[in-house]
């Protein structure tokens, strides 16, 4: 209960496997936890060493911010001292020594969770102004960009603020809320113009438009292809459970198609969707092409089915023998023993699956750019091609942010689905 | 009435259940022994079909029970496993309507019905039918899974071993509230045990079985006394057997005027619990009261173990 209270946790409190004592409602057990918490000694927290020592590498030896003098050029790099007013480093630098010192003791995970907020808030709004103080008046061509010691601060007090909510142990729709909130401030600064002196928002500046167009074909790849993994991998997971004897043999197919590279991939299904849409009229008329989102559609789409697939005969095989034993003896069709016990029961395991893929596919959209079908990518690959690596962030930076607020509402989704099902 | 008639089942060419013929009486409790892999819980799997067999025939009252889809004959007896197969995901009130559900019940019929099964078994209805199967103990969940059989009001009841994961407190009770449901309602209950002692206990007609076949078929008196083969008497114990004779009869049915000292015991109780009391009290006899507290009489230690002897043949 001492030191190993750590990192460790990050796993297990978004799990949430607390037994319930038979006569113990869930309101009364998760009261316990806190409690727990008060009696902890004065020590040094594991995690606590590692934010600390990320912190002192950030500040001490990484640059905070690149200045350079156009988007191509190499850029000079600057500390947090040269990259802000007199006043904002002296601030900065206090809050991030006051928040290290505050992780590195134990302590009640809230004043963790205010301190990691508070750094984050600090760095959001001051790498804006950093923008300001190092771009001359009435340059448009200078470009300043977060660097490496501002990214390691973020990942450093993120690892803060991750570990804090775990020990909290938030109900799902409490995190989800939480996200929201966080969504909205982001929201704000954006809105505000605080950020728009800095390289990211520059590039997006002169690419607006292409911008919420791109975001729509990344997000209907993404969403798109889990849809259609949904609709074929579930009926398919679950003939696989009924017939063992199909059970391996899709299963061992669908780990195959995942471990061809996505480029390999495309290049396999040029040919047949290309023959596809010369030779059925009514496949070119819906925009079938062997290049194009078509193929990217396809590919992510192959690549959901085996986490979808394989998680519903691991769900379906999970369910309880007496409870399918006694769904037949009470009477049910093996229509409603599916739909009112099966399914039911397996629903956690199969929406984490649903999870891997919806995460996965976000990241994998990207790769669509490669042969034509639109999405963030295309920000990522025109970035690389220009080595303008403001451009790439443009792609990446919502990709990320993306895959993180899907993991976050489907880890409560799946919670919330776990919580009725949980057998004694 | 059930009536099995020369009911056989292979699985790869082996009998599992062979040529077993039994016959039922209505609002009695037929108790199947046996060892495990004698066939028992396949042949009460085939009286509601969750397994099909290979030959035979099983009717309930007259009527053969391939007349109905399986699921709907289902639906008519109830079945109680070891382990209860509650539905986690379900609340207490939602199992036990189950089968009321999907015969298509009105709610206020079968809120009327979980409400009444649960004061039944001595559950709160308030209390318990919001909770989930996991937040009950193991009498509790026993007693749910018995509620949850008995809903749809069912003539027959099967039992698979429903008390084999009951500390043994808790089993004796939950034997006795299962006698006096049986005489509540009059159902005709089957039920699969490997405990001779349950099945004496609760069985009108106990059913031994052994590879498959049934050894014996007869009143649990007639099986203590003259035991068809070597197989049911390992079964019934030998050091056990003047115990278990006892174990059949009331004091009340013996008691005879005359003086003793002591505790008394009410007539209700078997002559087993007598002579139980009278070797550890060290006394000749004990007098024995009715219900009301009134004296009947005694019973002596001369007389049980007169009835404690093997029956002449």
């Amino acid at each position: 209960m001492s030191g190993l209270r750590g990192a460790g946790e990050v796993v297990g409190g978004t799990i949430s496997t607390s037994p319930n004592h038979a006569d113990m409602t869930a309101a009364e057990h998760s009261e316990q936890v806190p409690r727990k918490e008060r009696s902890l000694r004065l020590g040094l927290d594991k995690l606590g060493v590692a934010i600390a020592l990320i912190v002192a590498y950030a500040v001490l030896v990484s640059p905070f911010t690149t200045f350079r003098a156009n988007r191509i050029v190499p850029g000079a790099p600057e500390t947090i001292i040269n990259s802000l007013p007199g006043w904002a480093g002296a601030v900065l630098l206090g809050v991030i020594a006051v928040a290290s010192l505050i992780a590195l003791v134990k302590g009640p995970a809230l004043s963790r969770l205010a301190a990691g907020f508070v750094v984050l808030a600090a760095l959001a709004i001051l790498i804006g102004i950093s923008a300001a103080h190092l771009t001359p008046p009435g340059n448009n061509y200078a470009r300043v960009s977060p660097a490496s010691g501002f990214w390691l601060l973020v990942f450093a007090f993120g690892l803060l603020v991750a570990d804090a909510f775990a020990r909290l142990e938030l109900a799902p729709l409490a995190r989800i809320i939480v996200l929201l909130v966080t969504a909205a401030a982001i929201g704000l600064l954006l809105g505000s113009g605080a950020w728009d002196g800095l390289s990211i928002m520059k590039e997006y500046a002169s690419r607006a438009d292409t911008f919420w167009a791109e975001a729509g074909k990344h997000v209907t790849l993404a969403l798109g292809s889990l849809a259609a993994a949904v609709l074929v991998g579930i009926p398919l997971g679950v003939t696989c459970h009924r017939v063992p004897a199909l059970k391996a043999a899709v299963l061992n197919v669908l780990n195959i198609i995942q471990t061809i590279p996505s480029i390999a991939l495309f290049g396999i299904l040029i040919a047949p969707l290309s023959w596809l849409a010369a030779h059925v009229p009514a496949a070119a008329a819906i925009g079938i092409r062997g290049i194009g989102t078509t193929p990217a559609f396809v590919a992510l789409f192959l690549y959901s089915l085996l986490p979808v697939v394989a998680n519903t005969v691991v769900g379906l095989a999970g369910v309880p023998r007496e409870a399918n034993d006694a769904a037949r003896g009470v009477g049910m069709t093996e229509r409603q023993r599916l739909f009112g016990v099966e399914f039911p029961l397996a629903l956690p395991v199969i929406l984490t699956g649903i999870r891997i893929v919806l995460v996965q596919n976000i990241g994998l959209a990207t790769i669509a750019a490669l042969i034509g079908g639109g999405g963030f990518g295309v920000f990522v690959f025109q970035g690389i091609g220009q080595t303008a690596m403001d451009l790439v962030l443009l792609g990446a930076v919502p990709t990320v942010a993306m895959a993180f607020a899907a993991a976050v509402i489907l880890d409560a989704i799946v919670e919330l689905s776990a919580r009725r099902g949980r057998a004694a | 009435m059930i009536e099995i008639e020369s009911i056989t089942k292979h699985y790869n060419g082996t009998a599992v259940v062979d040529d077993v013929s039994l016959v039922v009486e209505p609002r009695t409790i037929a108790a199947v022994v046996g060892t495990s892999g004698s066939g028992k819980t396949t042949l009460l799997r085939m009286i509601n079909r969750l397994v099909e067999p290979t030959s035979g025939a099983i009717r309930l009252d007259g009527e053969d029970n391939r007349s109905l889809p399986g699921y709907e004959l289902r639906r008519r007896i109830g079945y109680v496993i070891q382990g209860y197969g509650l539905f986690p995901h379900r609340t207490v009130a939602a199992n036990i309507a189950t089968v009321p559900m999907l015969l298509g019940w009105d709610k206020a019929r079968i809120d009327a019905r979980v409400a009444e099964l649960l004061t039944l078994f001595q559950l709160d209805a308030a209390t318990f039918g919001p909770r989930y199967p996991h937040e009950l103990s193991g009498g509790q969940q026993q007693r749910v899974g018995v509620a949850r059989a008995l809903a749809a009001e069912p003539n027959v009841l099967l039992m698979d071993e429903p008390f084999g994961a009951l500390d043994p407190v808790i089993r004796t009770k939950a034997q006795d509230d299962l006698l006096a449901i049986q005489k509540r309602f009059g159902t005709t209950i089957i039920l699969v045990t490997h405990d001779m002692e349950e099945a004496i206990h609760l069985g009108d007609k106990i059913a031994v079985m052994e590879s498959g076949k049934v050894e014996q078929y007869a009143t649990p008196a007639e099986i203590l006394a003259k035991p068809a083969n070597h197989f049911v008497e390992a079964l019934i114990g030998t050091g056990d057997r003047p115990f278990r004779l006892l174990s059949l009869s009331e004091v009340g049915a013996i008691a005879e005027p005359g003086p003793a000292e002591g505790k008394a015991l009410p007539a209700t109780a078997t002559q087993r619990d007598a002579l139980a009391e009278l070797l550890w009290s060290g006394r000749r006899a004990l007098p024995i009261t009715a219900a009301d507290g009134s004296l009947v009489g005694r019973v002596t230690f001369e007389q049980l173990v007169k009835r404690a002897a093997r029956p002449a043949a």
